[in-house]
């Protein structure tokens, strides 16, 4: 140890560039994926890789020109029946072993092809140029080398082995309650909370009392405002005093969104929509499910504030617009992270704030 | 009660100045001091009968600076790339046939001048979506839905440009009012006049882009602001105080978070030896804490750290004016767009 | 076919070893897994059905523009009251704030004028705006109207017994007895 020890003597001696410093600097010579070294090694890989887009090489102007799909296959004197050149799905699924296989739902020959995304939404940029990164950073909780975290009690209690019959059995939940909260693990650039998916949900109870046109216009309603088509549920409980019997009356709408709806559904509800509600605080701070899932109701005549009804609100029966709930289901574990994410997404949050 | 358990903790630490680690700073060493006393005590020993054997001689102490990346985020969505271009564009082509139709009636009642407006439409452009040119997915030509050389119509500002005539003409065409045209105001370019200028002292160049702060000292070179940390200052409390010498007062700041995003040790060439304390020192250590701007700009007519002058840089044009060793500490924790 | 039978062999088996041990009721269904190796029925591939989408155009009040994509065949929405001008989402807005800026003096004209809802009770004086002596004994008359205001505002209730009568002395504060 000592012979590697450089003499200061020596280090004042010699020009710096020959010299290692006092200190160690290995934080000098850390190398990253960013850097170019890996891209050195990996040139003979990438140089057989396009350097430039297929999209922005130039193409000689006769050949563009004289390119023209319609008029070459109008100038064919004989067509091929559809099925020499079309595939077509078949209709059916008939099992692996069957010899006619369906092509993979990513195929867009596939009956379940979804095609998509459209666009990159505004409120997804959002997030990932501004948001994420404030957040991990924000959530940061520094541990000191040589730190151990002390250790925590156990989350199911063991039976103390007082009577014979507690071999074997299976642990007990915690106390003063089943529920296992979940496990908040530090947020890391691989787990900073996300937006999952949106849940708009309505309960129509006119549908079950009255008629089921109740149920249609809520349905359409919420499909405009969502852009995907809802489900149907019928009712799990029995309400006695509006008739409803558990299993027999439809009475809720629901629809999910993921991913490309979903974020252009939130910037519509943060920027034009929850504004003009009259008289809104923002989000009562006691909601949220304590595992970071944040629900609010919306009233009629605030689901009729969406552009996309009031295009044609005519055409919405009178006072048949439903409310609903909309619940933000993002990848937090609690609800402080899930707060800390919405409302940094524009959401705003009132009242006693309850982690 | 806080400050009683605070004040009992650095009791603790005092009394135990064997655990003492020069590799760890002080915060961490309070937390360290929080861990069971049993656990601590064997450490202790083993830490001082290292440290005893492996530095013999005082090691040269380091400064500790505190800097700022004040950071402007992005304020409009980025310019998309050929190929999402050409990609969206092929799905909203391949969405026409796969969506369900649109329902004309729920939207237009017949025999309105907004129905026969929207069929003349329907004619011309062949479907109801405006931002995809001439298709129509349901005829014989369907299978043509790919785009030619030079073709304008995946261009997201033609797109725009295609729903603002759109509206206008469906304006036009409904209002009583033949003599009057309507116009509708178009967005806001995209490249401002700071753009064009390439004034760098402006904040509202490169608005796709986040934009950092970025101070030139008297003596030329560039680099975030940063100061010392004076004594009995947190590392925040000191990046704030950076910040106001500074760059100025006026500006409408927001500190992200208490801890660091970065650090650069900066090593002269020969270690100077401070003369007040006889301590030698070794170079200083620059920890940035990260800050964005919501309103102001920065002003260097009153600044206390002998600068000169300041730009609003993206990360690419970082690289450019900071020292090679300085730019590969930061880069990390820079943002891509 | 024979994997087939096979697998309703094994599924037979494992009832009948349970049978063994409980006795089956005559009601309860045999509870067995049912490994689908093959399924010999065809499961229909529905095509989703999601409802067509249009490009918009979103304007902000503050001119600031976005595209999304909605059900609604309108190609722009200009919105009005947004999270750009309202109070909610700028808290440190002057600009938003309700205060009630007096710049060029016609609000403060106004009450000299006709006054405040709570000194109905007070003398009007004639007012004639181009006798600059009457609006001087006017400013004057505000003035002391303001200091009677001082007094009255904490007894503003009292106001509605005490209209159109003689102007009754503030009645005592008493002090609370315990």
């Amino acid at each position: 140890m000592a012979a590697r020890e450089p003499s200061r003597f020596l280090s004042r001696a010699l020009p710096r560039a020959s010299v290692p410093s006092i200190r160690p600097q290995g934080f000098l010579s850390r190398r990253n994926v960013s850097d170019e070294a890996p891209s050195r090694r990996l040139s003979d890989h990438l140089s057989e890789l396009e350097s430039a887009s297929s999209l922005s090489t130039p193409v000689p102007d006769s050949a563009a020109q004289s390119f023209d799909p319609v008029a070459r296959a109008k100038a064919r004197k004989t067509q091929l029946p559809r099925g020499r050149y079309q595939f077509r799905s078949p209709k059916y699924d008939r099992g692996p072993l069957h010899p006619h296989q369906p092509p993979p739902a990513s195929d867009p020959s596939s009956r379940l092809f979804v095609p998509g995304p459209f666009s990159a939404p505004r409120a997804e940029q959002t997030y990932d140029a501004t948001v994420a990164a404030d957040i991990m950073s924000l959530c940061y909780v520094h541990t000191p080398p040589g730190f151990t975290p002390p250790p925590k009690a156990p989350r199911l209690r063991e039976w103390d082995d007082s009577s014979p019959y507690h071999k074997n059995r299976v642990l007990r939940g915690p106390r003063g309650g089943d529920v296992l909260r979940l496990l908040r693990k530090p947020i890391k650039f691989n787990n900073i909370p996300e937006i999952e998916r949106i849940t708009i949900h309505s309960y129509v109870n006119k549908a079950a009392t009255e008629n089921s046109s109740w149920l249609h216009v809520a349905g359409i309603a919420v499909q405009a405002i969502s852009n995907v088509r809802v489900e149907t549920f019928k009712s799990k409980t029995s309400v006695a005093n509006w008739g409803i019997v558990p299993g027999r009356d439809s009475v809720a709408v629901k629809a999910e969104l993921y991913g490309e709806n979903m974020y252009h559904f939130l910037g519509k509800l943060v920027d034009v929509v929850l504004p003009r509600i009259k008289d809104w605080e923002g989000v009562k701070g006691t909601s949220g499910d304590s595992s970071g899932n944040i629900t609010f109701g919306m009233e009629p005549e605030n689901v009729a504030l969406f552009p996309e009804i009031e295009v044609n609100y005519d055409m919405y029966p009178p006072k048949m617009i439903p409310g609903c709930h909309i619940t933000l289901h993002t990848s937090a574990r609690t609800d402080k992270d899930a707060r800390l994410l919405l409302s940094a997404m524009g959401i705003p949050f009132y009242g006693k704030i309850v982690n | 009660m806080s400050s009683g358990s605070n004040g009992a903790r650095r009791m603790v630490s005092l009394l135990r100045p064997s655990i003492v680690d020069p590799g760890v700073c002080r915060s961490c060493q309070e937390t360290l001091g929080r861990r069971s006393y049993a656990s601590a005590a064997p450490a202790a020993t083993e830490t001082t009968s290292t440290s005893a054997s492996t530095t013999p001689v005082v090691k040269p102490a380091y400064t500790i600076n505190a800097g700022v990346v004040l950071s402007r985020p992005p304020q409009i969505t980025r310019d998309l790339e050929p190929f999402e271009k050409s990609y969206y564009f092929y799905q909203k082509r391949l969405n026409e046939r796969l969506a369900l139709p649109f329902t004309k009636y729920f939207y237009f009642k017949r025999g309105t001048p907004a129905d026969e407006d929207w069929k003349k439409k329907i004619l011309e452009r062949r479907t109801a979506a405006r931002d995809i040119g001439k298709y129509n997915a349901y005829d014989s030509e369907a299978w043509n839905d790919e785009l030619l050389l030079g073709a304008k119509e995946s261009e997201p500002e033609h797109q725009v440009e295609m729903l603002l005539q759109d509206a206008e003409s469906t304006a036009n065409a409904t209002s009583q009012d033949t003599s009057k045209k309507e116009e509708i105001p178009r967005p806001f370019p995209r490249v401002t006049e700071a753009d064009k200028k390439n004034d760098q002292k402006s904040l509202d160049r490169l608005l796709s882009r986040t934009l950092y702060l970025l101070v030139q000292s008297k003596e030329g070179h560039w680099k975030f602001p940063s100061s010392p940390v004076e004594s009995g200052e947190t590392l925040r409390l000191a990046a704030e105080r950076t910040l106001a010498q500074s760059a100025g007062v006026n500006m409408n700041t927001w500190m992200v978070g208490y801890h660091p995003v970065g650090w650069h040790a900066y090593n002269p060439p020969r270690a100077k030896s401070d003369k007040q304390t006889e301590v030698e020192v070794a170079g200083s250590k620059i920890f940035f804490l990260k800050s964005r701007i919501m309103a102001g700009q920065a002003d260097l007519s009153v600044n206390t750290q002998n600068l000169k002058d300041f730009k609003w840089l993206s990360k690419e044009e970082l690289s450019k004016y900071l020292n090679t060793q300085y730019y590969s500490n930061i880069k990390n924790m820079l943002a891509d767009r | 076919m024979s994997m087939h039978t096979s697998l309703r062999r094994t599924a037979a088996t494992i009832t009948n070893s349970t049978t063994t041990i409980l006795p089956r009721l005559p009601t309860q269904p045999t509870a067995t897994t049912f490994i689908c190796s093959q399924c010999r029925h065809a499961t229909l591939l529905r095509r989703p059905k999601r409802p067509y989408t249009f490009t918009q155009l979103i304007t902000l009040s503050d001119g600031s523009t976005f595209t999304h994509r909605t059900t609604s065949p309108a190609p722009i929405y200009r919105s009005t009251r947004d999270t750009r001008n309202s109070l909610l989402w700028n808290p440190s807005s002057s600009k938003l704030m309700n205060v009630e800026d007096d710049e060029a003096g016609r609000l403060a004209a106004f009450r000299a004028r006709f006054g405040r809802g709570y000194d109905v009770n007070t003398p009007a004086e004639p007012v004639d705006p181009k006798d600059a002596a009457a609006v001087k004994e006017k400013e004057a008359a505000a003035k002391a109207q303001a200091d009677a205001e001082q007094e009255e505002e904490d007894n503003l209730l009292d106001l509605i017994s005490s209209f159109g009568q003689n102007e009754a002395p503030p009645p005592e504060k008493k002090p609370f007895k315990k």
